[in-house]
């Protein structure tokens, strides 16, 4: 059974703040962890998905649910 | 040897934004772990002065402004903060500029590595990413 997603909130905040969260959240949890960035800027759904390809990380999904911004990203390494 | 990873910036302008622009580039790159070294001089290293009537003669333009009042972005200093917890940050202040003043480290927020001077600069990026802001 898999994990419950970690909320990473970054709501209110600007590029890059919701990446740094995301960023501190991958360096303090174990591989296999799933996080699920919630953003109200758009250049943040646009440059996380950037961020996990160049770190070697996974994307699960990227989803638009209202205002905010939902990215999934998996801890893979 | 260069090393074909690193970035280093020279900051010299007293732009609020470039400065800003600078530590989001340090933050993010940082994560990657590339080596980022920064040489901080002109009129840019007044912004990082302890006393708040020089660094706040940093020029302010309209994004500058938008970012400090919406008050959801964090600040430059937090930033580079941010980008040395989170890999391999240096930040040098220019010797240069300290002498003019007659300022020391102490006088600066506590950010900065070591001073440096220009021929130290070179030396150290010599064949490796620079950019200048």
């Amino acid at each position: 059974m898999a994990d419950a997603v970690k909320i990473v909130d970054g709501r209110n905040s600007f590029c890059p703040g919701p990446l740094m969260e995301l960023i501190k959240g991958i360096r303090q949890e174990p591989v296999g962890t799933v996080f699920e960035v919630w953003s109200s800027d758009k250049g943040s759904a646009n440059d996380i998905p950037e961020w996990v390809k160049r770190a070697g990380q996974e994307l699960v999904s990227n989803v638009q649910d209202g205002d905010i911004f939902k990215i999934q990203v998996k801890k893979i390494k | 040897m260069p090393n074909p990873e690193a970035i280093n910036m020279m900051v010299l302008s007293n732009d609020y934004a470039k400065i800003h622009a600078a530590a989001m580039l340090t933050a993010v790159a940082a994560t990657y772990g590339k080596p980022i070294k920064i040489f901080v001089s002109m009129e840019a290293l007044s912004a990082f002065h302890k006393d708040p009537a020089v660094s706040g003669m940093v020029a302010q333009g309209p994004v500058a402004r938008k970012i400090i009042e919406t008050g959801g972005a964090a600040s430059f200093l937090d930033l580079f903060r941010q980008g040395k917890e989170m890999g391999d940050v240096t930040l040098y202040a220019c010797s240069m500029v300290l002498d003019l003043y007659h300022w020391t480290l102490d006088d600066l927020v506590d950010i900065f590595d070591n001073t440096l001077g220009v021929a130290g600069f070179l030396a150290m990026v010599e064949g490796e990413t620079t950019f200048t802001l």
